[in-house]
Order: C-alpha cells, then sequence, then structure tokens
C-alpha cells in the first residue's frame, strides 16, 4: 500500500470511476485524515489531508512509527500526557474511538483530534494493523470553518473559545446519549433531542426493521408541533415520497442523500416542518446500514453547509456505532435470559411446608443476571432452600450460574449430614479449583422437620443479604450472623453455619440483592424498607407476598429473585 | 493514539503502586473497562494497585465482580490490590459482602501507597 492521491483519474470529467479506484478516490478525498498501521505501529498507508493537517511532506508519512512519533511520550519536554497506543484497544478485532487525543505534527506541535479506529480486515495482509480516521478538533481549523458559515458573525475570541467548547462538549453528548442508555430507541430519542436546534430545525431517525425502515424518533425545534410516536401506524405524517425514496436508496447503500421537495402545503412529514432542505445520512458501520437520520431546515435557517455536514456525518457514525452495540448486547441479553428461565427451578412438593418463589426479569432486558433460587429435598427428610447471585450481567454470568447451582446441589445432596457452611466451603474450594469463574453470593438453607409444626433451620451466608424471618404475629427480623465472605476470594476459609428454631406460621424469605438496593437507594434504607413491607403483608398468600415485595420494593432495571418458604400454621 | 476514557484513566505509573481511578457507576458498563484496564497492568507485572475509589459513586455487583477478580489477578502472582477512598456504598458493599476483612482499604491513594508491601 501507499500514499494515494487525488490524481489518480478521479478527476476526469464525464468518467465515473467504479471499484477500487473509486476507493482510492474516497480514501483521498475524505474530509478526514485516513491512516493505517501495521502491527507494528508503522505507517504504512495515509491519504493527502493527514500528511496535511500533521506538516509532513508528501510521502513522508509512510514508513513512520506512529505510537513513537505521532503519541506524545512521558519526559519529552512537551508536558502532554503518555497515551496509550490505539493498536492494544483495537486489538482482538474491537473499534475504538474518542474525543479527545493529541496527535504529535512534524514540527512537534500538538494536534487535537477526535478518531475512531478499526483492526485492518486479514485479508489487507498486515497482521494485526489498524486504520485510525481522525478528524482535526483544533481550534483554528473550527475557527477557519466559522468563518464561512452561520458563526461567521462571532465577534470575540471569547465567543470562539465558547463555541469550540461547547462543539466538543455537544458531541461528548451525543456519544453519551448513545451509549449510556442499552435500549435503542430510547438513546435515538434522545439523540434527536439533541439535533435540534444545534444542527437542523427537524432530525429524524429511521432504523431498520426487516427488509423496511421504521420511523423511531423524531424532534422539532418547536415543541408540539409533531405528535410524541413517531411510528404511530396510520398516522397523519407519512413520509414524502422524495424523502421515502432517498430513505430507500440509502437502505440500498447510497451514501448522503439531499431531498429537494417542491414547497407545498401537503400532509407529510416534510411539508409539516416546512423543509426547505433536507438531508438523509446512512447509520452505517462497515456495510450495516442501521437507519437513516433526516435533518430538516426551514427557510428561516441558514443554509447546511459542508462543516455541518461534517458534524452532522460524524454523529452518524456515533449513532450507527451505539446501535451496533445495543443491538449486539439485546441478542446476548434475549439468550442470557432464555437460559436463566430454563434454568429457574420448579419447586418441589413438600409435606408440612409452603414454598413459593419469584423471579422477575430487568425489564429492558438488557440487564439479564446470574440469579438463581433453588430449592430440592435432602435423602433424609430435609429440604434445601438456596438463593445465590453470580457476579455480573451478561450471558457468561448466566452460564456461570447454571454452573455453580449444579455443583452446589450435587455437594449438597452427596453429604446430607454436612451443615450448610461446610457444604458453602466445599463449593468454594470446587469453584476456585474447577472454574475460573468471578465471585458469587449464596444463602444455603436447610429445614429439618422438628415436632409441632416447627422447623430446625441452619443456614450459612457468603457474602449474601441476610435472610428475613417473620414470625406468625408479624413481627420481622434479618437473621444476621457472623458474615463470611461471598464465593471465590478466599476458598478455604472456613464458613459459619447458624441455627434456628422456626416456630409455626414463621415466613422465611431470601432474596436477592435487586430487592433492596439500586442507583437511587442505599442497602440499608431498601433493607428497612423490605423488613417494613414483609411486616405489612405477611398474612399474604406465600406466593402472593413474594410477587407483592418484588413488584412495590425491586428496581425494573435490575433483575430480582426470591425464594420463600412457610412453617404450617400452630394447632391450637 | 490514546484512548482517553472518561471514566478509567491511564494508570499512574509512578512509584511501585500503579494507580487506577475509576469514576462514576462502575456497573455492567464499566466493569469491563475496568477489568481491561487490571489485565493490561498486570501483563505488564505490575500487580501491586491501588484502586482508588474516591469518585466511584456506584459499585454494583458487576463492578464487585472485577474487583474481586483483579484482587485474585494479583494475588496469584504475589501482588496485592487496595482500596483507597471508598464512599459510604462502597463501603457498605464490601461489608456485606463480606468483603470488607480481604481488602485491605485506606483513606486515600497516599495513605494505600504509603504502607509497607511486605
Amino acid at each position: 500500500m501507499s500514499r494515494v492521491d487525488s490524481a489518480s483519474g478521479a478527476d476526469v470529467p464525464g468518467s465515473a470511476v467504479t471499484g477500487p479506484a473509486l476507493v482510492s478516490a474516497l480514501f483521498a478525498a475524505a474530509g478526514a485524515g485516513v491512516y493505517a498501521v501495521d502491527g507494528e505501529g508503522v505507517v504504512i498507508a495515509c491519504n493527502p489531508w493527514a500528511e496535511r493537517v500533521l506538516g509532513y511532506a508528501p510521502g513522508a508519512l509512510i514508513g513512520v512509527d506512529a505510537h513513537r512519533v505521532l503519541d506524545p511520550r512521558a519526559g519529552d519536554g512537551r508536558g502532554l500526557p503518555p497515551q496509550r497506543s490505539v493498536l492494544e484497544d483495537v486489538a482482538l478485532g474491537k473499534r475504538a474511538s474518542g474525543d479527545r487525543a493529541i496527535l504529535v505534527r512534524a514540527d512537534g506541535s500538538a494536534l487535537q483530534v477526535w478518531w475512531t479506529a478499526a483492526p485492518l480486515p486479514p485479508e489487507a495482509g498486515h497482521g494485526q494493523g489498524v486504520v485510525v480516521v481522525f478528524h482535526d478538533a483544533s481550534a483554528r481549523r473550527e475557527r477557519d470553518d466559522r468563518r464561512a458559515d452561520r458563526y461567521a458573525h462571532s465577534e470575540t475570541m471569547r465567543e470562539q473559545a465558547e463555541y469550540d467548547l461547547a462543539q466538543i462538549t455537544w458531541l461528548s453528548e451525543v456519544t453519551l446519549a448513545m451509549v449510556t442508555t442499552l435500549d435503542a430507541d430510547e438513546a435515538l430519542r434522545r439523540l434527536v433531542r439533541l439535533l435540534v436546534p444545534r444542527l437542523a430545525d427537524t432530525a429524524v431517525i429511521h432504523d431498520v426493521n426487516g427488509r423496511a425502515l421504521r420511523r423511531v424518533a423524531w424532534a422539532h425545534h418547536v415543541p408540539d408541533v409533531l405528535p410524541p410516536d413517531p411510528a404511530a401506524r396510520g398516522g397523519s405524517l407519512p413520509d414524502h415520497p422524495a424523502h421515502a425514496a432517498a430513505l430507500a436508496r440509502v437502505l440500498r447503500g447510497a451514501g448522503v442523500q439531499t431531498v429537494a421537495v417542491p414547497p407545498a402545503a401537503g400532509a407529510d412529514l416534510l411539508s409539516v416542518v416546512e423543509a426547505v432542505e433536507t438531508l438523509v445520512i446512512p447509520l452505517r458501520l462497515r456495510a450495516t446500514t442501521f437507519g437513516a437520520l433526516t435533518l430538516a431546515r426551514a427557510a428561516a435557517s441558514p443554509p447546511f453547509n459542508e462543516a455541518l455536514r461534517a458534524v452532522a456525518e460524524e454523529v452518524a457514525r456515533r449513532a450507527a456505532l451505539g446501535l451496533d452495540n445495543t443491538r449486539l448486547h439485546a441478542d446476548q441479553a434475549d439468550i442470557a435470559a432464555t437460559l436463566q428461565r430454563a434454568l429457574l427451578t420448579e419447586l418441589p412438593t413438600v409435606p408440612g411446608l409452603a414454598l413459593a418463589a419469584h423471579y422477575q426479569p430487568a425489564q429492558s432486558a438488557a440487564e439479564v443476571g446470574g440469579d438463581w433460587y433453588d430449592a430440592f429435598p435432602l435423602d433424609n427428610g430435609d429440604i434445601a432452600v438456596v438463593i445465590g447471585d453470580v457476579t455480573g450481567h451478561d450471558i457468561q454470568a448466566a452460564s456461570r450460574m447454571s454452573e455453580l447451582r449444579n455443583m452446589l446441589r450435587a455437594l449438597a445432596v452427596d453429604r446430607a449430614e454436612e451443615s450448610p457452611g461446610q457444604i458453602l466451603r466445599r463449593l468454594d474450594t470446587a469453584q476456585a479449583r474447577l472454574t475460573l469463574a468471578d465471585s458469587a453470593t449464596a444463602v444455603l438453607a436447610r429445614l429439618h422437620p422438628g415436632p409441632d409444626g416447627s422447623w430446625e433451620l441452619s443456614w450459612s451466608v457468603a457474602g449474601h443479604p441476610p435472610p428475613l424471618l417473620i414470625t406468625a404475629e408479624g413481627t420481622a427480623t434479618y437473621l444476621t450472623g457472623p458474615h463470611a465472605m461471598l464465593l471465590g476470594v478466599r476458598p478455604t476459609q472456613p464458613r459459619p453455619t447458624e441455627h434456628r428454631t422456626l416456630p409455626p406460621g414463621a415466613t422465611l424469605i431470601l432474596y436477592s440483592d435487586g430487592l433492596i438496593e439500586s442507583r437511587t437507594q442505599d442497602i440499608d434504607t431498601g433493607l428497612t424498607r423490605l423488613r417494613q413491607h414483609a411486616c405489612a403483608h405477611h398474612g399474604l398468600p406465600l406466593s402472593e407476598l413474594c410477587a407483592k415485595l418484588a413488584r412495590d420494593l425491586g428496581d425494573t432495571r435490575d433483575d430480582l429473585t426470591l425464594i420463600a418458604t412457610r412453617t404450617p400454621p400452630g394447632s391450637r | 493514539m490514546l484512548v482517553p476514557t472518561s471514566a478509567v484513566p491511564l494508570p499512574d505509573h509512578s512509584g511501585r503502586w500503579a494507580v487506577l481511578a475509576p469514576s462514576g457507576e462502575v456497573d455492567l458498563a464499566l466493569a469491563p473497562v475496568l477489568r481491561e484496564a487490571i489485565d493490561a497492568l498486570v501483563a505488564e507485572d505490575r500487580v501491586w494497585i491501588v484502586l482508588d475509589m474516591t469518585l466511584v459513586s456506584f459499585l454494583d455487583s458487576a463492578g464487585l465482580g472485577v474487583v474481586v477478580y483483579g484482587m485474585r489477578r494479583v494475588e496469584r502472582r504475589r501482588g496485592s490490590l487496595r482500596l483507597a477512598g471508598a464512599g459510604a456504598q462502597v463501603r457498605r458493599l464490601l461489608e456485606l459482602t463480606g468483603l470488607d476483612g480481604a481488602f485491605e482499604a485506606f483513606p486515600d491513594v497516599e495513605a494505600a501507597r504509603g504502607r509497607g508491601i511486605g
């Protein structure tokens, strides 16, 4: 590979180029710096834009060790923070991008850039190379751009500095809007709200639904001009035929489309927002089109210019990255939720003991936990009751949960004479030796039938919230004992077992942390609320009590799990 | 080129202790980033790590899992992982999970670095 010049024939008038020549022309003409490095970090290709903005003579950037020369280094006297090589971050096929990084120009000055990087395809034959696309984020370039556009009236340096800061902050907000939720529709709704009126008067996002485009989010700079639900079927705002045609072209792989809609008082979206200029920008990552961003302006707003287009395309790129991320996650969450549900146990029937359990998956379906509950008979007539939580919220957590759950079953039924603490200790040891699972918390309780409807309870807690005991009279207490560490840290540490007699009509509740803790509620508040709520409703049938606690106290963003048992009422 | 994540900055390499200072909510989204940062340190044989928790507002079970993971990794290489500046939520979580006995917790990074490493 070598430097690609725009003089490669792409400029011959009237001759359309295709295939490799077109790619080369795009590479050369891209309004951004592009360079590729091989697995050693040596530049193997770059476009003229990259050379110019970095201050290299044509061809001089080839062969440069990018990490040594382009990155600021500790102790080089420039006082810039040291940077890690992008190669590390893009290794193993991941993309990376960032708002703020520094490239060192040929003359030693620093260039602020925003950038994205992706691994070179293996067929390129450069090992674990990386292609980096970067934009000059420095104030100077933005000032140059602005002179020609709507910000030309910014008269003072102060205003310009504020604008620079706002632009960078705003792009970060766009990224944040996309990455701080794993709900794709919500991310897009946030995004369009950020785009008006900064980029356009109207912003609309369509996403690909099967082979069709679905309107998923929109925003107009005047509130209430557009109805709240962009996807309503048979709504009064269809896409204009010219808009629909542009969207269809984008869906088939076309680049940015400009839609000309003759001024008319139609009942379509573009007419309602009085669009005089409309851009349709693909949300695309590699060869996958996730949807399209439509930006429209009315006659009173300044025309779209190149600077705005560049920002809009950057926004679209970030939106595509965000959608890719959320979809990947949703796929995983579906698999994990299915797996988890399949593993939830049917409770055994135990004479003289009520058992109930409740599992409530996270509403977003994006956070699948490693929660589990279990109850099974031991061979001497005792019952084991378990609650556990493998750390993490992904498919690995769900599969490790199943390993741990089954291992605990085997260890518990095998030596029924052992105490819960001894069994948990062996589980800890087995887990440490056999798997590289992360940590887990659990409570193992054993119930042994006693006289007159009472049951003997023994239990051991491994880093899990304490069991809650509610008497027939409605007094609720947490069974706190000497707390022992969660599983997976000190596998040989002895684990205590506690004992207690459950009187007739007593209810024992084991639960996962989703019931007591969230981002907005600390653990102790949650524990108090659970105790009070359980007191107030202890008269409910057991399964209804579980469902009520889950419904009233749980954070819907987290999944939560409850298992409860109740001794028979006393005979009087 | 730098990957400047706002949440897990590059470790401070000065001295024997490497300092990682995650910020914000260490949850499902951030846990993998923190994990990679720990892995990167261990790969360079930097197994004396201080996790500066001063700016962490919330640690969930995924985040906790990574902290435990980090501790296990460095301990297998005869290193140590210390926590500095943990806030109330993090301290309560450590207590509830019994980890307060496993971690050396320090009020701040200086205190965490200052103690002997024998």
